[in-house]
């Protein structure tokens, strides 16, 4: 080979191989943490992927998802041109349309069932990409309706609403303010978000002590724990409750912080008080001397950063879950301090980054007066209270039985109809609408009960401004020109706003525009961002001091912390929503005979987030067969080794997947990733095992049963 | 200055004079091959007759002018080599010439077993060893029309020749006197199923009988059995095993020392020197230590003759450097087909089959101890097995870490065959 | 001068960046049967009567006195004089595998045209002063590129 070629082999950037570095970002998991890509790109093509060393957050890193994402961008099943449904719904009869057919068609529909049934009947849902959602929540307004809806309806959304009711406002763990303490509960973050992970890493370095609290034995608990407590599962508010009682038992309590800032606390001894030691052992399996320890550290050592994960809110108490935590944070003072917890401030895109904007504006300015309830509002009242968006897991019921109102279409950008409990029971209800139209990369199994689908970009392919905690601003311009005919999500928004509501000139004017609304204030910085292309520093950024929120006092009805709530007091005592963070069996009337396993499901393998790496070969070569995590012991009792064939049923439904006998999983209950279309753990979930604060599906604590299957 | 001479220009002789230049050796060096090519490698044989490889990739190493360059070296091509006189150090070529050296490295490799099979000498019977020998099998199979052949020998080199000749839709038989395929490597629970598969090719197994006699005209070959079959095809292709060429020492009058000590191969210690000082042997022609049995025997495998001819070029240098020995180890890949074999088949013990989609692995052990290892399919992993497989038997070496233990797991080794290798809890 | 890429056990987690990373620079088309030169994994072991999970990251270790080298018929692999690393150049490769029964780590993979491949340290990428592709991603930086001294 002659040097350039082997140059041109090791991917080398230069005149001499004509490979460019562009910059872009990964849009493959959640918005907060998307990372800086550098994108090599030879002919129009992206040949390889690189974490972007100038960027503030990853500087250069990436996590496993994130440097597949060539392969993720190029899947095989990105979808190629719109597509117009010919066969029966749920089926891959579908043939090529032209764009300007596909958005005349959606516009008529919508149209039609707007003037026949009103707005309302109309289902505006967003799954994954998120980055649209302030242009979709216009786009519904402005289209006349409410039912504006987000998979946040069972992610992340209740953490949120868990801290608003103690707090007034959503915390944050301030991993910066070098905490001593780091309690990470239900917190695998080398896995989750490696940048905190990397957090929790340094802290460890720099002498702080960790404890981690989870039912798995994970990467963690193995190298970060300097106390590893493992509750068995939906158990964490009796665990809670327990050092709760044992700090307030010894007095350990921070009592002048309480009787300043805290509302409640009497109700609150008096129920924690239930949990002594052997109770808790005996419910959650932590030995009591452990227990003894955490409660001893997490009083004495300050300051301290308690917080739970995402995960704790996916029980049918995991609402409970979150503020039982939250609570210890209260008793102990550490709230409000650098290295406690503070509070957010969202700036835009649910992200805080420390200047404001006019995103709220933006998005409801056009809203109506609401004549009938959102899709959820009756089920769910908590959630109504505390958010704007429907509550997503009512929307196949209100389909199926048409109360309290019919519902007609579905514009669904980005769904999986695997976010739903018992999927079939969506599938159902997609068909019975009259008119669905899906936006995606992929064909995925909602796109097959769409009426039209249409091919969207990935981050790469679009321009797109992100903001991150710093005051930084980010403004990219697409790496790789749009696959096939694919197009963005806000362009294709603008376009269905140029035909249903014509009138709201801002939305039709397209993305630009809209962001120079928003950012009306940080006009300068927005296009200097644009046009550098690189991470800016807002000049208006201004880092929040810590105490400010306590002194102005929390946005709360009492103006205090509430361990007991006032907002929950004041909902109708029907719904049976307790003001206090009270514990019950998450495992339902099941029969622990039958069903003697309890099952978790969705705990992050590195390779996928939700179904989005499955179908990507690289990241699927790393765990090639959907499997079900069980201890040693359980599969020497049921004859099960690595790797042999099981099946795993519930009272809902059964799943056929391969075993992984592994110490992650605790004696008595099972693990599995969710996502995959042919082991789909939500197949086990019933539709109705949902959190009433929240609305959440019970994800991660079900009871089933597990047997060897013939090989 | 001193004076080296290397007798044999194959694996081992290319190492030893490769070492001997590493290792600071600045004296004069003479090389006698008897052929007029460079160092050639007779796995490659059956690849070039394949077509696979052209020519000159024969010869891994590049021709005599670059050898000669790189190395400083006189080659002394088509010389053979007669006697080694041990007492004086001196090489006796065919034409009587003696030249004295301070130090010999015997590096004479082995030749492919030739027996008297009768009458012949009409160009349908073949041996695949030499460069040579692949010329004139390519010949025959590119200049005539050959639809049948008869391969005997079930061996790596058999296994070669049946799958080129079965490439280019000759039908062919494949005979040994042993009772299986591979039979110094492979178990009879693997090759039944190795078998299995040449026979669903339509490629005729006969064992438990060898070769009487051959009876050849300028149109076929009839290659009579000794269980009375004969076979009659275009071709035959004696693959039968090699000989070490060690004529050069042995049945040679000794006046002035004691001969060189030959068994089947050359005998020689773990720094390559044999009994007689100065004189050094490596490669084919040479017994080293079997690591299974402690005993000396020849293991001709070309990654050994590498490291035997490296190792004897360093002492010869002067340094003190040692090859410990080896075992029985071979990999081969045929058809689709995979095949590794560690230690010997033969051996008794408590025999095991492990199973699963990674293909499969069979061992025979006696409690903790390997006594013969086959893998099928899963030829990453072979070199991590031989390395514990050797380490079990010996004890040199690592006992098998975590993080080992992991990689084999990761790679599909069964779990119990896992414990076999050393284990990994406390 | 000798270059190594050291892994650092301590902190790998085997999240599989390092894997993903390889792939993506090497093309490694795993959907057609290709394997990866570099692998992460975990393995559930017992220590001190506790259990306990090691994650690991692997690939061609680059040894001193490779032997693979030496076991190569086709004499395709080699070690570059600049960096150390061991490389090869296929061309000439047979797909004989001997390569493989001679690596201890089980570095050596056949691609999908039967020859032989491996991990080469991203070697033009370090002669030109960057990181070899699982360096770089390793979010904890369980990876690193080492200098040796040749002394």
């Amino acid at each position: 080979m002659t040097k350039q070629e082997k140059q041109m082999c090791a991917k080398l950037a230069g005149p001499e191989t004509g490979i460019e570095i562009k910059h872009s970002v990964c849009d493959i998991c959640t918005p907060g943490p998307q990372c800086g890509l550098n994108v090599y790109v030879k002919d129009g093509k992206a040949i390889k992927i690189e974490g972007m060393p100038e960027f503030p957050s990853n500087r250069g890193k990436l996590c496993t998802k994130g440097a597949a994402n060539r392969q993720y961008v190029y899947r095989e099943d990105r979808i190629k041109t719109p597509m117009k449904r010919v066969g029966e719904r749920g089926s891959d009869d579908f043939v090529p349309i032209s764009w300007e057919e596909a958005l005349d068609t959606i516009a008529q529909k919508l149209s039609e069932i707007r003037e026949a049934y009103g707005p309302e009947s109309v289902a505006w849902f967003t799954g994954y990409t998120k980055w649209i959602r302030p242009w979709l929540r216009r786009l519904c307004n402005s289209f006349g309706g409410h039912n504006y809806m987000t998979e946040s309806s069972t992610c992340f959304r209740s953490g949120r609403m868990a801290n608003e009711t103690i707090f007034g406002r959503d915390m944050r763990g301030d991993l910066m303010g070098r905490p001593q303490l780091l309690v990470g509960w239900a917190c695998n973050p080398y896995i989750n978000a490696y940048v905190m992970g990397q957090g929790f890493v340094r802290a460890k370095e720099a002498g702080a002590k960790i404890i981690i609290i989870d039912v798995r034995h994970t990467q963690a608990a193995e190298k970060l724990a300097d106390l590893f407590l493992r509750p068995r599962i939906g158990t964490d508010i009796v665990l809670a409750h327990a050092i709760a009682n044992l700090i307030i038992q010894n007095g350990w309590q921070d009592q002048a912080f309480i009787d300043q800032y805290v509302h409640g606390f009497e109700e609150y001894r008096n129920m924690v008080s239930a949990y002594d030691l052997e109770t808790a052992e005996r419910i959650t399996g932590v030995p009591q001397k452990d227990i003894r320890t955490a409660a001893e550290w997490m009083s004495q050592i300050k300051p301290a950063c308690i917080t739970p994960s995402n995960g704790i809110v996916h029980h049918i108490n995991g609402y409970n879950a979150h503020r039982a935590v939250m609570c210890l944070d209260l008793i102990t003072g550490n709230v409000d301090k650098p290295g406690t917890i503070l509070p957010v401030y969202d700036t835009y895109c649910d992200i805080g980054s420390g200047f404001s904007t006019y995103e709220e504006e933006f998005m409801n300015e056009t809203s109506t007066p609401k004549t009938v309830p959102q899709i959820g509002e009756e089920r769910f009242p908590l959630w109504n209270r505390m958010t704007s968006d429907a509550q997503t897991m009512d929307l196949p019921r209100q389909v199926l039985e048409g109360k309290p109102y019919e519902i007609h279409a579905l514009a669904a950008f980005g769904v999986n109809t695997m976010i739903f409990p018992e999927p079939g029971k969506f599938r159902e209800a997609m068909k019975k609408l009259d008119f669905i139209f899906a936006t995606d990369l992929f064909w995925t199994d909602a796109c097959k009960y769409a009426d039209i689908v249409l091919p969207v970009c990935s981050s790469l392919e679009r321009s797109e401004l992100k903001c991150y905690p710093g005051g930084v601003m980010y403004y990219v311009s697409p790496a790789i020109a749009p696959l096939y005919e694919s197009r963005d999500d806000v362009e294709v928004m603008t376009e269905l706003a140029k035909r249903l509501c014509p009138e709201d000139k801002l939305l039709c004017a397209g993305y630009h525009e809209s962001l120079r609304y928003m950012f009306r204030d940080e006009l300068e910085d927005l296009e200097k961002a644009r046009e550098t292309g690189m991470p800016h520093r807002c000049s208006k950024f201004k880092p929040y001091i810590p105490g400010t929120y306590l002194k102005n006092g929390p946005e709360t009805k009492t103006g205090k912390l509430e361990l007991y709530s006032e907002l929950i007091r004041e909902i109708d005592p029907d719904y049976h929503l307790d003001p206090l963070p009270v514990y019950y069996d998450g495992n339902r009337g099941t029969d622990p005979e039958k069903y003697p396993f309890v099952l978790m499901t969705g705990a992050r393998l590195p390779n996928t987030i939700h179904s989005r790496g499955h179908k990507v070969p690289w990241l699927r070569s790393l765990r090639p067969d959907p499997m079900v995590d069980i201890s040693p012991e359980d599969a020497r009792a049921l004859g099960i080794r690595q790797g042999d064939k099981v099946r795993l049923y519930s009272e809902t439904g059964e799943i056929h997947l391969l075993a992984n006998v592994t110490e992650v999983a605790s004696q008595g209950e099972l693990h599995l990733i969710h996502g995959y279309e042919e082991a789909n753990a939500s197949d086990l979930i019933a539709t109705d095992y949902l959190d009433p604060y929240s609305g959440f599906p019970s994800y991660k604590q079900l009871r089933c049963a597990i047997e060897k299957e013939d090989a | 200055m001193q004076k080296f001479a290397i007798i044999g220009m194959g694996c081992a002789g290319y190492h030893g004079v490769k070492s001997l230049r590493e290792h600071g050796y600045e004296g004069e060096i003479h090389v006698f091959s008897d052929v007029s090519h460079p160092t050639a490698n007779p796995m490659l044989t059956t690849y070039y007759v394949a077509g696979k490889i052209p020519r000159e990739r024969m010869f891994p190493f590049g021709s005599l002018e670059e050898f000669t360059r790189e190395f400083d070296v006189q080659v002394h091509a088509d010389t053979k080599v007669l006697r080694v006189d041990t007492g004086s150090r001196c090489v006796v070529l065919e034409d009587g010439t003696r030249e004295a050296f301070d130090k010999i490295l015997i590096a004479t490799g082995a030749r492919a077993v030739s027996p008297a099979l009768g009458q012949g000498g009409a160009g349908r019977t073949f041996l695949m060893r030499t460069v040579s020998d692949a010329d004139q099998l390519k010949t025959m199979l590119e200049q005539n029309r050959v639809s049948s052949a008869v391969v005997v020998g079930a061996s790596m080199v058999g296994i070669k020749v049946v799958e080129l000749l079965y490439n280019r839709n000759v039908k062919v038989t494949m005979v040994d006197m042993a009772s299986r395929l591979f039979p110094l490597a492979c178990m009879q629970e693997t090759a039944e199923i190795l078998e299995q598969d040449l026979k669903d090719r339509g490629i005729d197994l006969l064992f438990r009988t060898g070769v009487d006699h051959v009876e050849e005209t300028g149109e076929e070959v009839k290659t009579f059995l000794t269980d009375g079959t004969c076979l009659t095809s275009d071709i035959l292709v004696l693959c039968i095993g090699t000989r070490a060429n060690v004529e050069l020492v042995a049945n040679t009058q000794v006046i002035e020392s004691e001969p060189v000590k030959v068994n089947r191969g050359i005998v020689v210690n773990t720094r390559m020197e044999t009994n007689v000082p100065g004189i050094y042997a490596a490669g084919d022609c040479c017994e080293g230590t079997n690591l299974q049995t402690g005993e000396t025997m020849i293991i001709g495998l070309w990654a050994n003759a590498a490291a035997q001819g490296s190792c004897a070029g360093a002492n010869m240098a002067g340094c003190v450097e040692e090859f410990p020995g080896s075992l029985p180890n071979n990999i081969t890949h045929y058809f689709d087909k995979d095949f590794i074999g560690i230690g010997d088949p033969d051996l008794p013990g408590e025999r095991n089959i492990f199973t699963n989609s990674h293909g499969m692995v069979s061992v025979i052990h006696e409690k903790d101890q390997l006594k013969c290892v086959n893998i099928l399919g899963n030829y990453r992993i072979s070199g991590m097995v031989k390395e514990y497989f050797v380490h079990r038997i010996t004890g040199q070496g690592e006992d098998l870490t975590i993080a080992d233990a992991g990689l084999l797991r990761a790679s599909g080794v069964p779990e119990d065959f896992i414990v076999l290798l050393g284990g990994y809890h406390d | 001068m000798s270059y190594k890429i050291s892994f650092y056990p301590e902190r790998c987690v085997a999240c599989g960046a390092c894997a993903v990373a390889c792939m993506d620079q090497n093309d490694i088309q795993v959907q057609d049967g290709a394997q990866p030169f570099r692998r992460s994994y975990q393995i559930d072991y017992h220590a001190d009567g506790n259990p306990h999970i090691g994650y690991f990251s692997a690939a061609c270790e680059h040894c001193d006195d490779a032997p693979c080298i030496d076991a190569c018929p086709s004499n395709c692999i080699s070690k570059d004089a600049e960096t150390g690393f061991t490389v090869y150049d296929n061309t000439n490769c047979i797909g004989c595998r001997s390569c493989s029964m001679a690596c201890p780590h089980g570095a050596p993979v056949m691609d999908l045209n039967g020859k032989m491949s491996k991990c080469d340290g991203c070697n033009e990428r370090v002669k030109v002063g960057l990181s070899p592709a699982c360096v770089a991603v390793c979010p904890f930086d369980a990876l690193k590129l080492e200098e040796e001294n040749a002394d």
